[in-house]
């Protein structure tokens, strides 16, 4: 058993490089936050709560829509269901964790935690101060850049003129990337694109969001279905 | 500092809404083994909401947004993602300045 301050240090080592994702993040998300009329503590408070960037951006989005209660919700859910499928993956190799290490650490989930966790159980057991040493940098960097963003993001009177309010739009796309660029989600997209514009075109306000994620989630349903029924039909 | 109880309260939604995915993926989620279809319809989630939300503020603002929001995909395809940050938001005001 390596020291817990080894391990901590080999969880910082690996997200190192990749800390410049979070700061630029976050500080867009404080910008974005007091654009929707946040305070900056209210931004902060956000960014601790929440602790995802994707879902506090789309929460924002929807955030003055007289249904908002109740579309702020979907918002998170829909984008943060992966962490569903994380957590469900990253709990089985935390099993030997104490209740409140186990809980904190599932609380806490985000990509790179995850995604880490998964690289390091191939070689050895995932411990509490390996996944702390991402997360806690994160967390750091997550909650002071949406204050200072939060914070400059007040001191600019049109933020048109930085083309801030392009920020979230800029942030969706930037995000979507990764998976725009795997095969099997190039039909998915295509159809949440297309009927999310024609719904916006036909005057669904903000809901459009939701029918185009539907029309993707179906087409991506459908393909895995079929792939199932071919799959079955060659065994 | 100002805290709105009309803020706090869709911050505290959107805090649980997010702690409950987490949460049902630990207790729920890592007792069961999901089939390959349902697998895929919610890996394909994310990307389908972030699709939805970027596509009609892409193609249905202006040229600027427009031309800026494709050139942010095109830089994406090699560069990292911070770079198709800075590229948007550069293009935009770029394409706002020369097409207005």
């Amino acid at each position: 058993m390596t020291s817990n301050r080894a391990e901590f240090l080999d969880g910082f080592r690996m997200v190192l490089p990749i800390l410049i994702v979070p700061t630029a993040f976050s500080f867009i998300v404080g910008a974005a936050s007091v654009q929707k009329g946040l305070s900056p503590l209210e931004a902060t408070l956000m960014s601790m709560g929440v602790f995802a960037g994707g879902g506090q951006m789309l929460a924002l989005e929807v955030w003055h829509d007289p249904r908002a209660w109740l579309l702020v919700m979907l918002a998170a859910v829909s984008i943060n269901v992966r962490f569903a499928l994380q957590a469900a993956s990253v709990q089985r190799k935390i099993n030997h964790f104490s209740l409140w290490q186990r809980w904190l650490a599932i609380s806490t989930l985000t990509d790179p935690a995850w995604g880490m966790s998964e690289v390091r159980h191939l070689t050895r057991q995932v411990t509490f101060a390996f996944i702390m040493g991402i997360t806690v940098p994160i967390y750091l960097i997550w909650t002071g850049g949406t204050l200072a963003g939060a914070v400059l993001g007040k001191l600019l009177e049109d933020p048109r003129v930085y083309g801030l309010d392009y920020a979230f739009t800029v942030v969706f796309i930037a995000l979507a990337l990764p998976f725009w660029k795997r095969a099997g989600a190039v039909l998915p997209s295509l159809a949440a694109g297309g009927v999310a514009i024609a719904a916006k075109l036909a005057g669904f306000s903000a809901l459009y969001v939701f029918m185009g994620a539907l029309a993707g989630v179906a087409v991506a349903f459908v393909l895995a279905w079929r792939k199932a029924q071919g799959g079955a039909r060659g065994a | 500092m100002a805290l709105d109880p009309y803020n706090v309260g869709l911050i505290a939604l959107v805090t649980l809404a997010t702690f409950a995915m987490r949460a049902i993926g630990a207790v729920v989620m890592a007792r069961l083994t999901l089939g390959p279809v349902a697998t895929a319809a919610f890996e394909a989630m994310p990307v389908a909401v972030l699709t939805a939300v970027a596509a009609p503020a892409v193609f249905l603002q202006g040229w600027p947004e427009a031309l800026a929001g494709c050139l942010a995909v095109l830089v994406g395809l090699r560069a990292p993602m911070f770079a198709v940050i800075v590229t948007g938001l550069v293009a935009v005001v770029a394409f706002r300045m020369i097409l207005s």
